[in-house]
Protein backbone atom coordinates (compact mmCIF):
# COMPACT_ATOMS: atom_id res chain seq x y z
CA UNK A 1 0.00 0.00 0.00
CA UNK A 2 3.08 1.75 0.98
CA UNK A 3 3.84 1.28 -3.27
CA UNK A 4 0.27 2.71 -4.46
CA UNK A 5 0.68 5.31 -1.85
CA UNK A 6 3.86 6.67 -3.07
CA UNK A 7 3.14 5.98 -6.85
CA UNK A 8 -0.29 8.15 -6.95
CA UNK A 9 1.83 11.41 -5.95
CA UNK A 10 3.89 10.66 -9.39
CA UNK A 11 1.27 11.90 -12.25
CA UNK A 12 0.58 14.70 -10.09
CA UNK A 13 4.29 15.64 -9.83
CA UNK A 14 4.69 15.42 -13.86
CA UNK A 15 1.66 16.78 -14.22
CA UNK A 16 2.82 19.44 -12.16
CA UNK A 17 6.07 19.52 -14.07
CA UNK A 18 3.75 20.71 -17.74
CA UNK A 19 2.66 23.86 -16.09
CA UNK A 20 6.60 25.16 -16.04
CA UNK A 21 7.60 27.94 -18.40
CA UNK A 22 8.05 26.59 -21.54
CA UNK A 23 11.57 25.84 -23.10
CA UNK A 24 12.44 27.26 -25.93
CA UNK A 25 14.96 25.07 -28.29
CA UNK A 26 17.47 28.15 -27.37
CA UNK A 27 17.05 26.90 -23.82
CA UNK A 28 18.46 23.09 -24.39
CA UNK A 29 22.21 24.42 -24.73
CA UNK A 30 22.88 22.77 -21.10
CA UNK A 31 20.41 19.69 -21.71
CA UNK A 32 22.64 18.94 -24.95
CA UNK A 33 25.83 18.50 -23.41
CA UNK A 34 27.32 15.30 -22.52
CA UNK A 35 27.19 15.46 -18.63
CA UNK A 36 23.23 16.05 -18.67
CA UNK A 37 22.77 12.51 -20.72
CA UNK A 38 20.93 10.26 -18.05
CA UNK A 39 23.86 7.77 -18.67
CA UNK A 40 26.93 10.10 -19.89
CA UNK A 41 29.50 7.12 -19.66
CA UNK A 42 27.54 3.88 -21.18
CA UNK A 43 30.77 1.78 -21.19
CA UNK A 44 31.61 2.64 -17.22
CA UNK A 45 27.91 2.49 -16.52
CA UNK A 46 27.88 -0.92 -17.79
CA UNK A 47 31.09 -2.15 -15.86
CA UNK A 48 29.65 -0.80 -12.81
CA UNK A 49 26.36 -2.34 -13.13
CA UNK A 50 27.94 -5.62 -13.63
CA UNK A 51 29.94 -5.64 -10.04
CA UNK A 52 26.74 -4.86 -8.15
CA UNK A 53 24.64 -7.78 -10.10
CA UNK A 54 27.19 -9.89 -9.43
CA UNK A 55 27.22 -9.56 -5.69
CA UNK A 56 23.38 -8.25 -4.65
CA UNK A 57 20.27 -9.90 -5.16
CA UNK A 58 18.69 -6.95 -6.87
CA UNK A 59 19.10 -5.49 -10.10
CA UNK A 60 17.91 -3.24 -12.97
CA UNK A 61 15.23 -0.51 -12.93
CA UNK A 62 17.18 2.32 -15.37
CA UNK A 63 16.39 0.49 -18.11
CA UNK A 64 15.61 -3.40 -20.23
CA UNK A 65 17.91 -5.53 -21.69
CA UNK A 66 21.77 -6.19 -20.88
CA UNK A 67 22.88 -9.45 -20.64
CA UNK A 68 23.11 -12.89 -18.69
CA UNK A 69 25.84 -14.05 -16.44
CA UNK A 70 26.37 -17.17 -14.01
CA UNK A 71 28.43 -14.78 -11.79
CA UNK A 72 30.07 -17.40 -9.44
CA UNK B 1 5.38 52.42 -49.35
CA UNK B 2 3.03 49.99 -49.66
CA UNK B 3 4.83 48.50 -53.12
CA UNK B 4 8.46 48.52 -51.86
CA UNK B 5 7.30 47.28 -48.04
CA UNK B 6 6.77 43.49 -48.93
CA UNK B 7 9.36 43.44 -51.66
CA UNK B 8 11.81 44.55 -49.05
CA UNK B 9 10.79 42.08 -47.17
CA UNK B 10 10.69 39.32 -49.59
CA UNK B 11 14.43 40.18 -50.11
CA UNK B 12 15.28 40.05 -46.32
CA UNK B 13 13.91 36.82 -46.42
CA UNK B 14 15.77 35.56 -49.19
CA UNK B 15 18.86 36.63 -47.37
CA UNK B 16 18.32 35.10 -44.46
CA UNK B 17 17.25 31.75 -46.16
CA UNK B 18 20.17 31.71 -47.66
CA UNK B 19 22.33 32.75 -44.47
CA UNK B 20 20.37 30.03 -42.53
CA UNK B 21 20.99 27.26 -45.66
CA UNK B 22 24.52 28.28 -45.70
CA UNK B 23 24.65 28.14 -41.89
CA UNK B 24 22.99 24.51 -42.03
CA UNK B 25 25.75 23.73 -44.48
CA UNK B 26 28.47 24.46 -43.03
CA UNK B 27 27.14 22.96 -39.79
CA UNK B 28 26.03 19.61 -41.77
CA UNK B 29 30.11 19.43 -43.22
CA UNK B 30 31.70 20.41 -39.74
CA UNK B 31 29.55 17.70 -37.97
CA UNK B 32 29.00 14.71 -40.67
CA UNK B 33 28.66 12.59 -37.59
CA UNK B 34 27.59 9.76 -40.30
CA UNK B 35 31.64 9.63 -41.37
CA UNK B 36 32.57 8.85 -37.48
CA UNK B 37 33.23 5.98 -35.63
CA UNK B 38 32.80 6.27 -31.95
CA UNK B 39 35.42 3.66 -30.52
CA UNK B 40 34.52 3.49 -26.28
CA UNK B 41 36.80 1.19 -24.57
CA UNK B 42 37.27 0.01 -20.59
CA UNK B 43 39.57 -1.62 -18.59
CA UNK B 44 38.27 -3.11 -15.75
CA UNK B 45 40.36 -4.67 -13.01
CA UNK B 46 38.40 -5.79 -9.95
CA UNK B 47 39.68 -7.21 -6.40
CA UNK B 48 37.81 -8.60 -3.69
CA UNK B 49 39.98 -8.47 -0.63
CA UNK B 50 40.94 -12.51 0.02
CA UNK B 51 38.42 -13.31 -2.36
CA UNK B 52 37.58 -13.04 -6.14
CA UNK B 53 39.85 -11.04 -8.79
CA UNK B 54 38.53 -10.12 -11.97
CA UNK B 55 40.01 -8.65 -15.36
CA UNK B 56 37.28 -7.01 -17.64
CA UNK B 57 38.19 -5.69 -21.18
CA UNK B 58 35.36 -3.99 -22.94
CA UNK B 59 35.17 -2.60 -26.30
CA UNK B 60 31.83 -0.28 -27.88
CA UNK B 61 31.72 0.78 -31.37
CA UNK B 62 29.06 2.92 -32.56
CA UNK B 63 28.39 4.56 -35.83
CA UNK B 64 25.87 6.84 -37.26
CA UNK B 65 24.53 4.84 -40.40
CA UNK B 66 21.81 7.58 -41.45
CA UNK B 67 20.66 10.61 -39.63
CA UNK B 68 19.69 9.77 -35.97
CA UNK B 69 20.37 6.25 -36.74
CA UNK B 70 22.68 4.28 -34.55
CA UNK B 71 24.31 1.11 -34.65
CA UNK B 72 26.51 -0.08 -31.31
CA UNK B 73 28.15 -2.89 -30.78
CA UNK B 74 29.73 -4.25 -27.64
CA UNK B 75 32.65 -7.05 -27.22
CA UNK B 76 32.89 -7.64 -22.96
CA UNK B 77 35.50 -10.48 -22.02
CA UNK B 78 36.01 -11.25 -18.21
CA UNK B 79 38.57 -13.25 -16.68
CA UNK B 80 37.62 -14.15 -13.14
CA UNK B 81 39.64 -16.20 -10.73
CA UNK B 82 40.14 -16.50 -6.58
CA UNK B 83 38.17 -17.83 -3.97
CA UNK B 84 34.37 -17.51 -2.85
CA UNK B 85 32.01 -18.56 -0.25
CA UNK B 86 30.59 -21.83 -0.73
CA UNK B 87 28.03 -21.92 1.82
CA UNK B 88 29.05 -24.06 4.30
CA UNK B 89 28.80 -22.47 8.10
CA UNK B 90 32.08 -22.40 9.73
CA UNK B 91 32.61 -24.19 12.49
CA UNK B 92 34.64 -24.46 15.63
CA UNK B 93 36.50 -27.21 13.52
CA UNK B 94 38.23 -27.45 10.31
CA UNK B 95 35.87 -28.69 7.44
CA UNK B 96 37.18 -30.67 4.50
CA UNK B 97 36.05 -30.34 0.75
CA UNK B 98 37.41 -33.15 -1.01
CA UNK B 99 36.56 -35.12 -4.58
CA UNK B 100 35.86 -38.57 -4.01
CA UNK B 101 38.63 -39.12 -6.48
CA UNK B 102 41.09 -37.56 -4.18
CA UNK B 103 42.28 -35.79 -7.28
CA UNK B 104 41.26 -32.44 -4.94
CA UNK B 105 40.51 -30.95 -1.60
CA UNK B 106 40.79 -28.27 0.34
CA UNK B 107 40.64 -27.09 4.11
CA UNK B 108 38.94 -24.56 5.84
CA UNK B 109 39.97 -23.80 8.64
CA UNK B 110 38.31 -23.57 12.03
CA UNK B 111 36.10 -20.27 12.64
CA UNK B 112 36.50 -19.52 9.12
CA UNK B 113 34.20 -19.05 6.22
CA UNK B 114 35.08 -22.06 4.12
CA UNK B 115 35.87 -20.26 0.58
CA UNK B 116 36.26 -21.85 -2.81
CA UNK B 117 38.68 -21.38 -5.50
CA UNK B 118 37.90 -21.31 -9.22
CA UNK B 119 38.90 -19.73 -12.24
CA UNK B 120 36.08 -18.92 -15.70
CA UNK B 121 36.06 -16.82 -18.38
CA UNK B 122 33.33 -14.95 -20.06
CA UNK B 123 33.01 -13.58 -23.50
CA UNK B 124 29.82 -11.18 -24.18
CA UNK B 125 28.64 -9.49 -27.79
CA UNK B 126 25.70 -7.31 -27.81
CA UNK B 127 24.01 -5.27 -30.68
CA UNK B 128 22.27 -2.17 -30.80
CA UNK B 129 20.01 -0.47 -33.31
CA UNK B 130 18.44 2.72 -32.30
CA UNK B 131 15.95 3.82 -34.99
CA UNK B 132 14.04 7.07 -35.39
CA UNK B 133 10.06 5.84 -36.41
CA UNK B 134 8.98 9.38 -36.94
CA UNK B 135 9.49 12.87 -35.89
CA UNK B 136 8.70 11.76 -32.15
CA UNK B 137 9.00 8.45 -31.89
CA UNK B 138 12.06 5.96 -31.60
CA UNK B 139 12.23 2.48 -31.59
CA UNK B 140 15.79 0.51 -29.94
CA UNK B 141 16.64 -2.67 -30.51
CA UNK B 142 19.35 -5.10 -28.45
CA UNK B 143 20.25 -8.67 -28.95
CA UNK B 144 23.04 -10.21 -27.14
CA UNK B 145 25.13 -13.15 -26.29
CA UNK B 146 27.22 -14.70 -23.39
CA UNK B 147 28.94 -17.43 -23.06
CA UNK B 148 30.91 -19.31 -19.83
CA UNK B 149 32.35 -22.57 -19.24
CA UNK B 150 29.12 -23.24 -17.66
CA UNK B 151 26.63 -20.58 -18.35
CA UNK B 152 25.48 -19.34 -21.88
CA UNK B 153 22.88 -16.37 -21.95
CA UNK B 154 21.02 -15.06 -24.84
CA UNK B 155 18.80 -12.34 -25.28
CA UNK B 156 16.73 -9.22 -26.70
CA UNK B 157 15.03 -6.32 -25.62
CA UNK B 158 12.97 -3.63 -28.04
CA UNK B 159 11.90 -0.24 -26.31
CA UNK B 160 9.93 2.67 -27.85
CA UNK B 161 10.66 6.14 -26.78
CA UNK B 162 7.92 8.90 -27.90
CA UNK B 163 8.66 12.25 -27.97
CA UNK B 164 5.09 14.87 -26.47
CA UNK B 165 4.69 17.85 -25.02
CA UNK B 166 6.96 19.63 -27.52
CA UNK B 167 10.04 17.20 -26.85
CA UNK B 168 10.08 17.82 -23.15
CA UNK B 169 8.64 14.63 -21.90
CA UNK B 170 9.97 11.52 -23.27
CA UNK B 171 7.41 8.48 -23.10
CA UNK B 172 9.10 4.96 -22.89
CA UNK B 173 8.08 1.47 -23.14
CA UNK B 174 10.17 -1.29 -23.20
CA UNK B 175 10.11 -5.45 -23.06
CA UNK B 176 13.09 -8.03 -22.68
CA UNK B 177 13.31 -11.18 -23.09
CA UNK B 178 16.42 -13.54 -22.08
CA UNK B 179 16.77 -17.41 -22.69
CA UNK B 180 19.68 -18.82 -20.42
CA UNK B 181 21.23 -22.06 -19.93
CA UNK B 182 22.91 -23.11 -17.08
CA UNK B 183 25.17 -26.30 -17.40
CA UNK B 184 27.22 -26.86 -13.82
CA UNK B 185 30.52 -28.32 -14.38
CA UNK B 186 30.60 -32.01 -13.63
CA UNK B 187 26.67 -32.05 -14.15
CA UNK B 188 23.73 -31.35 -12.39
CA UNK B 189 23.18 -31.86 -8.95
CA UNK B 190 19.74 -32.80 -7.50
CA UNK B 191 18.59 -30.16 -5.41
CA UNK B 192 18.51 -30.55 -1.51
CA UNK B 193 20.65 -34.00 -1.67
CA UNK B 194 23.94 -34.94 0.32
CA UNK B 195 26.93 -33.32 -1.01
CA UNK B 196 29.10 -35.89 0.51
CA UNK B 197 30.43 -36.96 -2.64
CA UNK B 198 31.40 -33.79 -3.89
CA UNK B 199 34.34 -32.70 -5.78
CA UNK B 200 35.44 -29.16 -5.48
CA UNK B 201 38.52 -28.65 -7.99
CA UNK B 202 40.80 -25.25 -7.94
CA UNK B 203 40.40 -25.48 -11.60
CA UNK B 204 36.82 -24.50 -11.71
CA UNK B 205 33.96 -24.87 -9.34
CA UNK B 206 34.37 -28.67 -10.34
CA UNK B 207 31.81 -30.90 -9.05
CA UNK B 208 32.40 -34.99 -9.29
CA UNK B 209 29.13 -36.54 -7.86
CA UNK B 210 29.61 -40.26 -6.92
CA UNK B 211 26.49 -42.38 -8.25
CA UNK B 212 24.92 -42.84 -4.68
CA UNK B 213 21.49 -43.06 -5.34
CA UNK B 214 20.74 -39.83 -4.19
CA UNK B 215 23.09 -37.45 -5.26
CA UNK B 216 22.84 -37.46 -9.10
CA UNK B 217 25.33 -36.18 -11.40
CA UNK B 218 24.27 -37.92 -14.69
CA UNK B 219 25.10 -34.67 -16.49
CA UNK B 220 22.98 -32.24 -18.41
CA UNK B 221 21.78 -28.26 -18.52
CA UNK B 222 18.89 -26.46 -17.01
CA UNK B 223 16.98 -23.59 -18.43
CA UNK B 224 16.79 -20.02 -16.91
CA UNK B 225 14.58 -17.59 -18.37
CA UNK B 226 13.82 -13.70 -17.60
CA UNK B 227 11.51 -11.54 -18.94
CA UNK B 228 11.06 -7.35 -18.23
CA UNK B 229 8.66 -5.22 -18.77
CA UNK B 230 9.42 -1.95 -18.79
CA UNK B 231 7.38 1.81 -18.08
CA UNK B 232 9.28 5.15 -18.32
CA UNK B 233 9.06 9.37 -18.33
CA UNK B 234 11.85 11.04 -18.91
CA UNK B 235 10.78 15.10 -17.87
CA UNK B 236 12.79 18.37 -18.63
CA UNK B 237 11.65 20.17 -16.15
CA UNK B 238 13.89 23.39 -16.31
CA UNK B 239 16.87 24.49 -18.33
CA UNK B 240 19.30 23.02 -15.87
CA UNK B 241 17.32 19.89 -14.61
CA UNK B 242 16.37 16.35 -16.18
CA UNK B 243 14.09 13.61 -14.61
CA UNK B 244 13.06 10.41 -14.99
CA UNK B 245 11.02 7.69 -13.64
CA UNK B 246 10.78 4.00 -14.62
CA UNK B 247 8.58 1.12 -13.16
CA UNK B 248 9.76 -2.55 -14.37
CA UNK B 249 8.18 -5.70 -13.61
CA UNK B 250 10.13 -8.61 -14.00
CA UNK B 251 10.03 -12.85 -13.75
CA UNK B 252 12.41 -15.45 -14.18
CA UNK B 253 11.89 -18.88 -14.30
CA UNK B 254 13.25 -22.00 -14.42
CA UNK B 255 16.69 -23.48 -12.47
CA UNK B 256 17.47 -20.26 -10.15
CA UNK B 257 19.45 -22.55 -7.92
CA UNK B 258 23.17 -21.95 -7.84
CA UNK B 259 24.54 -25.27 -8.43
CA UNK B 260 27.46 -24.86 -7.02
CA UNK B 261 26.16 -23.45 -3.25
CA UNK B 262 26.29 -25.64 -0.35
CA UNK B 263 24.22 -25.48 3.29
CA UNK B 264 25.59 -27.06 6.43
CA UNK B 265 23.15 -29.48 8.10
CA UNK B 266 23.64 -29.01 11.86
CA UNK B 267 22.49 -30.27 15.20
CA UNK B 268 18.96 -28.81 15.57
CA UNK B 269 19.98 -28.00 19.20
CA UNK B 270 23.80 -27.98 19.78
CA UNK B 271 24.80 -26.04 16.11
CA UNK B 272 27.22 -28.49 15.76
CA UNK B 273 28.05 -29.89 12.13
CA UNK B 274 26.15 -33.57 12.14
CA UNK B 275 28.24 -36.34 10.05
CA UNK B 276 27.82 -37.95 7.27
CA UNK B 277 26.74 -41.48 6.78
CA UNK B 278 29.94 -41.61 4.11
CA UNK B 279 32.43 -39.83 6.34
CA UNK B 280 33.23 -36.06 6.84
CA UNK B 281 30.12 -33.57 7.74
CA UNK B 282 26.91 -33.18 6.04
CA UNK B 283 26.40 -30.87 3.40
CA UNK B 284 23.56 -30.05 1.10
CA UNK B 285 23.15 -28.75 -2.32
CA UNK B 286 20.48 -25.46 -2.08
CA UNK B 287 17.45 -25.17 -3.65
CA UNK B 288 16.30 -22.03 -4.86
CA UNK B 289 12.31 -21.46 -5.87
CA UNK B 290 11.98 -22.00 -9.29
CA UNK B 291 10.00 -18.57 -10.29
CA UNK B 292 10.42 -15.33 -9.45
CA UNK B 293 8.87 -11.64 -9.52
CA UNK B 294 10.43 -8.79 -9.58
CA UNK B 295 9.11 -5.47 -8.82
CA UNK B 296 10.90 -1.84 -9.34
CA UNK B 297 10.62 1.78 -8.96
CA UNK B 298 13.60 3.98 -10.41
CA UNK B 299 13.86 7.43 -10.44
CA UNK B 300 16.82 9.70 -11.57
CA UNK B 301 17.19 13.32 -11.79
CA UNK B 302 20.51 15.58 -13.46
CA UNK B 303 20.54 19.14 -12.31
CA UNK B 304 23.08 21.37 -13.66
CA UNK B 305 24.94 23.69 -11.43
CA UNK B 306 26.39 26.97 -12.77
CA UNK B 307 29.48 24.85 -13.76
CA UNK B 308 28.80 21.35 -12.51
CA UNK B 309 26.31 18.58 -12.66
CA UNK B 310 24.95 16.28 -10.23
CA UNK B 311 23.25 12.94 -10.98
CA UNK B 312 21.79 11.88 -8.09
CA UNK B 313 19.10 8.34 -8.52
CA UNK B 314 16.87 5.95 -5.84
CA UNK B 315 15.72 2.41 -6.95
CA UNK B 316 13.28 0.85 -4.59
CA UNK B 317 13.30 -3.02 -5.62
CA UNK B 318 11.23 -5.83 -4.15
CA UNK B 319 10.23 -9.39 -5.23
CA UNK B 320 8.32 -12.24 -3.89
CA UNK B 321 11.45 -13.90 -2.92
CA UNK B 322 10.98 -11.31 -0.06
CA UNK B 323 13.71 -9.12 -1.00
CA UNK B 324 13.02 -5.57 -0.68
CA UNK B 325 16.18 -3.32 -1.64
CA UNK B 326 17.01 0.60 -1.48
CA UNK B 327 19.97 1.87 -3.51
CA UNK B 328 21.17 6.00 -3.79
CA UNK B 329 23.14 6.98 -5.63
CA UNK B 330 25.44 10.48 -6.09
CA UNK B 331 27.62 11.54 -8.68
CA UNK B 332 28.71 14.87 -8.51
CA UNK B 333 30.99 15.91 -11.44
CA UNK B 334 33.37 18.90 -10.92
CA UNK B 335 34.86 21.08 -13.57
CA UNK B 336 38.03 21.73 -12.78
CA UNK B 337 38.39 23.58 -16.11
CA UNK B 338 37.20 23.80 -19.82
CA UNK B 339 38.46 19.73 -20.44
CA UNK B 340 39.39 18.42 -17.28
CA UNK B 341 37.13 17.15 -14.41
CA UNK B 342 36.69 14.96 -11.22
CA UNK B 343 33.72 12.66 -10.46
CA UNK B 344 33.06 11.79 -6.68
CA UNK B 345 30.62 9.34 -6.70
CA UNK B 346 28.61 7.47 -3.34
CA UNK B 347 26.65 4.53 -3.51
CA UNK B 348 24.53 2.99 -0.96
CA UNK B 349 22.60 -0.01 -1.13
CA UNK B 350 20.73 -1.88 1.34
CA UNK B 351 18.65 -5.33 1.28
CA UNK B 352 16.80 -7.79 3.34
CA UNK B 353 17.13 -11.54 3.12
CA UNK B 354 15.11 -13.86 0.94
CA UNK B 355 12.85 -15.86 2.88
CA UNK B 356 14.51 -18.89 2.33
CA UNK B 357 17.91 -17.56 3.20
CA UNK B 358 19.56 -19.87 6.16
CA UNK B 359 23.20 -19.93 7.46
CA UNK B 360 22.44 -23.32 8.11
CA UNK B 361 20.35 -26.19 8.23
CA UNK B 362 19.05 -28.32 11.61
CA UNK B 363 19.30 -31.62 10.51
CA UNK B 364 15.24 -33.59 10.25
CA UNK B 365 14.32 -29.87 9.38
CA UNK B 366 15.23 -29.68 5.72
CA UNK B 367 12.91 -26.63 4.16
CA UNK B 368 11.44 -26.85 0.87
CA UNK B 369 13.68 -24.10 -0.56
CA UNK B 370 17.14 -23.01 1.58
CA UNK B 371 19.93 -21.09 0.08
CA UNK B 372 22.93 -19.85 2.21
CA UNK B 373 24.41 -17.81 -0.82
CA UNK B 374 25.37 -14.66 1.74
CA UNK B 375 24.52 -12.57 -1.41
CA UNK B 376 20.48 -13.68 -0.52
CA UNK B 377 21.43 -12.53 2.99
CA UNK B 378 20.18 -8.94 4.54
CA UNK B 379 23.26 -6.59 3.95
CA UNK B 380 24.19 -3.24 3.24
CA UNK B 381 27.19 -1.79 1.41
CA UNK B 382 28.86 1.26 0.44
CA UNK B 383 30.58 2.47 -2.23
CA UNK B 384 32.64 5.25 -2.68
CA UNK B 385 34.78 6.27 -5.75
CA UNK B 386 36.52 8.98 -7.65
CA UNK B 387 37.06 9.32 -11.62
CA UNK B 388 39.44 12.01 -13.35
CA UNK B 389 38.81 12.52 -16.85
CA UNK B 390 40.39 14.77 -19.54
CA UNK B 391 39.56 15.85 -23.13
CA UNK B 392 42.35 15.83 -24.86
CA UNK B 393 40.97 17.45 -28.03
CA UNK B 394 37.41 17.18 -29.72
CA UNK B 395 37.99 13.53 -30.85
CA UNK B 396 40.13 11.87 -27.77
CA UNK B 397 39.18 11.64 -24.12
CA UNK B 398 40.60 9.44 -21.31
CA UNK B 399 39.46 8.62 -17.74
CA UNK B 400 40.71 6.73 -14.68
CA UNK B 401 38.50 6.07 -11.66
CA UNK B 402 38.72 4.19 -8.49
CA UNK B 403 35.88 2.33 -6.61
CA UNK B 404 35.65 1.20 -3.03
CA UNK B 405 32.95 -1.15 -1.81
CA UNK B 406 32.31 -2.34 1.44
CA UNK B 407 29.59 -4.71 2.04
CA UNK B 408 28.40 -6.03 5.35
CA UNK B 409 26.01 -8.18 7.46
CA UNK B 410 25.06 -9.04 10.42
CA UNK B 411 27.68 -11.71 11.44
CA UNK B 412 25.90 -12.57 14.96
CA UNK B 413 21.85 -12.86 13.48
CA UNK B 414 19.92 -13.69 16.91
CA UNK B 415 18.23 -16.98 15.27
CA UNK B 416 21.52 -18.30 15.23
CA UNK B 417 21.44 -22.28 16.19
CA UNK B 418 23.50 -22.98 19.16
CA UNK B 419 27.01 -23.09 18.57
CA UNK B 420 27.01 -21.23 15.23
CA UNK B 421 26.16 -18.15 17.59
CA UNK B 422 30.15 -18.22 18.17
CA UNK B 423 31.01 -17.94 14.69
CA UNK B 424 30.98 -15.32 12.26
CA UNK B 425 28.60 -15.99 9.63
CA UNK B 426 28.63 -12.80 7.71
CA UNK B 427 32.14 -11.74 6.79
CA UNK B 428 32.38 -8.35 5.32
CA UNK B 429 33.41 -8.09 1.52
CA UNK B 430 35.85 -4.98 0.71
CA UNK B 431 36.28 -4.66 -3.47
CA UNK B 432 38.37 -2.63 -5.31
CA UNK B 433 37.89 -1.44 -8.86
CA UNK B 434 40.13 0.10 -10.71
CA UNK B 435 39.04 1.63 -14.77
CA UNK B 436 40.52 3.08 -17.47
CA UNK B 437 38.58 4.17 -20.19
CA UNK B 438 39.61 6.09 -23.61
CA UNK B 439 36.75 7.77 -25.88
CA UNK B 440 37.96 8.06 -29.35
CA UNK B 441 35.93 9.58 -33.12
CA UNK B 442 37.01 8.87 -36.13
Amino acid sequence: MKLVRLLAWVPAFFLGACALEPLQPWDRDLLAQEQMQLVPHPVNEYIAEHIYFSKEAASGGAGVGGGGCGCN
Amino acid sequence: MQLTGPRRIRESLTVATCSLLSIESAHAGYFDYASLWNIDTALLLYSEQNRVNVVEPVLQIKKEISEGEFVTVKLVYDAMSGSTPNGAAPSSTAQSFSSPSGESKYIAAAHKLPLVAFTDARAAVSADWDQPLSRTLRGQYNANFSRETDYSSMGASASLLWDVNNKLTTLTAGVAASFDNVKPTGGLTTELSPTNSVAIATNKLKREIEDDGEGGGSGGSRAKNTYDLLVGITQVLTRRTLMQLNYSYGKNTGYLTDPYKILSVVDGSTGTPVTSPGGGYLYLHEKRPDTRTRNTLYWKTVYHLPEDVIHMSYRYYRDDWEIKSSTVDLTYRLQLGAHVYLEPHYRYYTQTAANFFTHAIAQGATPVNASADLRLAALTSNTVGLRFAHQLDSDTSWGLGVDYMRQSGDAHPANAIGALKNEALFSDLKTMSITADVSMKF
